[in-house]
């Protein structure tokens, strides 16, 4: 058992296990219920009572803050976030990935509207009207039935005449 | 059905989910954490609405970045904790002034008169006590005694080993006791 005990001591003990003398160390708590009765373990002592009260009431108001009215509907407001601010390298849509990622590659075209799903879809009907166009103009045309092979073959004219500019030029 | 199985799944494994864009996996931890970042961050700056534009911009980073947290590395609330007390304090030193809590109830129009003075004077004369603290101090002091972390969680949050975390809170109470002691004496010698 101590049977004495210095201030820093005193504080010490005060600090570790609080202004509840019983609740400190058994061998500590005869030198401490003697000094404590001084005059700088009494104010000690009650500065550290005032102290845990204050703390204690500050704890509860926190409690409150976090909890009032105002609380929750900030909270909802939180949960707003997602709708208004993008992730960071989220990725996008399964759907449009590969056509994305090959128009990263050609960053040169600027923003990327000409391979989303709308554009992509309006350039694949503009083909097929005017292939159909095309196949339309071409069976309407003056056409009729199959050429034989001797009225298109030029070959032998061809053949005959670049023969006769050689031998003049002898 | 779906909301149930959100709310009933742990801080972390909603992170993970965050960070695959799981918007209802967002709002569930706000709800749950919202109001308590809210309380934390008014105690820093002492101004509501200040205070809720600080946790605000901690759950966007947290929307926009989930990514960074790390869970093997350290629990939720130990990370956001660090993200909404250095929001904080950057922005109490941006303004060099000490922070003395508001009338917390101001915006309560249900709390009687009584209530209303009583919180301001317990408002006021924590102010005077926390005013003599350095920052590291305050800090301490307030994620253990204010927010309710443990010793160890307010060392982590803080980054320090739980001994000189000990030995900080330590040392913060021995100087709020003495402010405590000072006020005490001034009022004792005006009356004297």
């Amino acid at each position: 058992m101590e049977n004495k005990m210095t201030l820093e001591q005193f504080e010490a003990y005060l600090g570790q296990y609080g202004a509840d003398i019983e609740a400190w160390p058994k061998h500590t708590r005869s030198a401490a219920r003697i000094f404590a009765e001084g005059e700088e373990g009494g104010l000690c002592l009650a500065g550290e009572i005032a102290l845990q009260d204050l703390l204690a009431a500050g704890r509860i108001q926190n409690l409150d803050v976090g909890a009032d009215q105002q609380a929750d509907a900030f909270a909802l407001r939180l949960g707003d976030i997602p709708l208004n601010h993008p992730q960071v390298g989220a990725e996008k849509p399964e759907g449009q990935i590969g056509f994305l990622r090959f128009s990263r590659i050609l960053g040169f075209f600027g923003d990327q509207s000409w391979v989303s799903v709308p554009a992509l879809v309006s350039q694949a009907a503009i083909f097929v009207v005017v292939l159909g166009l095309g196949v339309l103009v071409g069976m309407n045309s003056g056409y009729s039935g199959l050429v034989s092979q001797t009225e298109i073959d030029v070959s032998d004219v061809l053949f005959v005449s670049a023969t006769d500019y050689y031998l003049d030029e002898e | 059905m779906v909301h149930t199985a959100i709310d009933s799944l742990e801080d972390e494994e909603l992170v993970l989910r965050i960070c695959s864009g799981d918007q209802q996996a967002f709002r569930t931890i706000a709800l749950r954490h919202g109001g308590r970042y809210r309380a934390l961050a008014y105690r820093f700056v002492g101004n509501m609405p200040l205070a809720e534009d600080m946790v605000q911009e901690a759950f966007i980073k947290l929307w926009t970045h989930a990514a960074h947290f790390d869970r093997d590395r350290a629990k939720f609330t130990t990370w956001f904790h660090r993200v909404v007390v250095n929001k904080c304090l950057d922005e109490t030193r941006k303004r060099k002034t000490v922070a003395l809590p508001e009338n917390f109830d101001a915006a309560d129009e249900t709390a009687s008169a009584d209530k209303q003075m009583e919180n301001e004077a317990i408002a006021a004369r924590l102010g005077i006590v926390l005013a003599g603290l350095s920052e590291r101090q305050n800090t301490a002091v307030t994620l253990s005694y204010f927010d309710g972390l443990t010793n160890q969680e307010a060392a982590d949050v803080m980054e320090m080993n739980i001994k000189a975390y000990e030995s900080l809170l330590f040392r913060s109470r021995a100087v709020m006791r003495q402010s405590l002691l000072a006020e005490k004496s001034d009022l004792l010698s005006v009356f004297a």
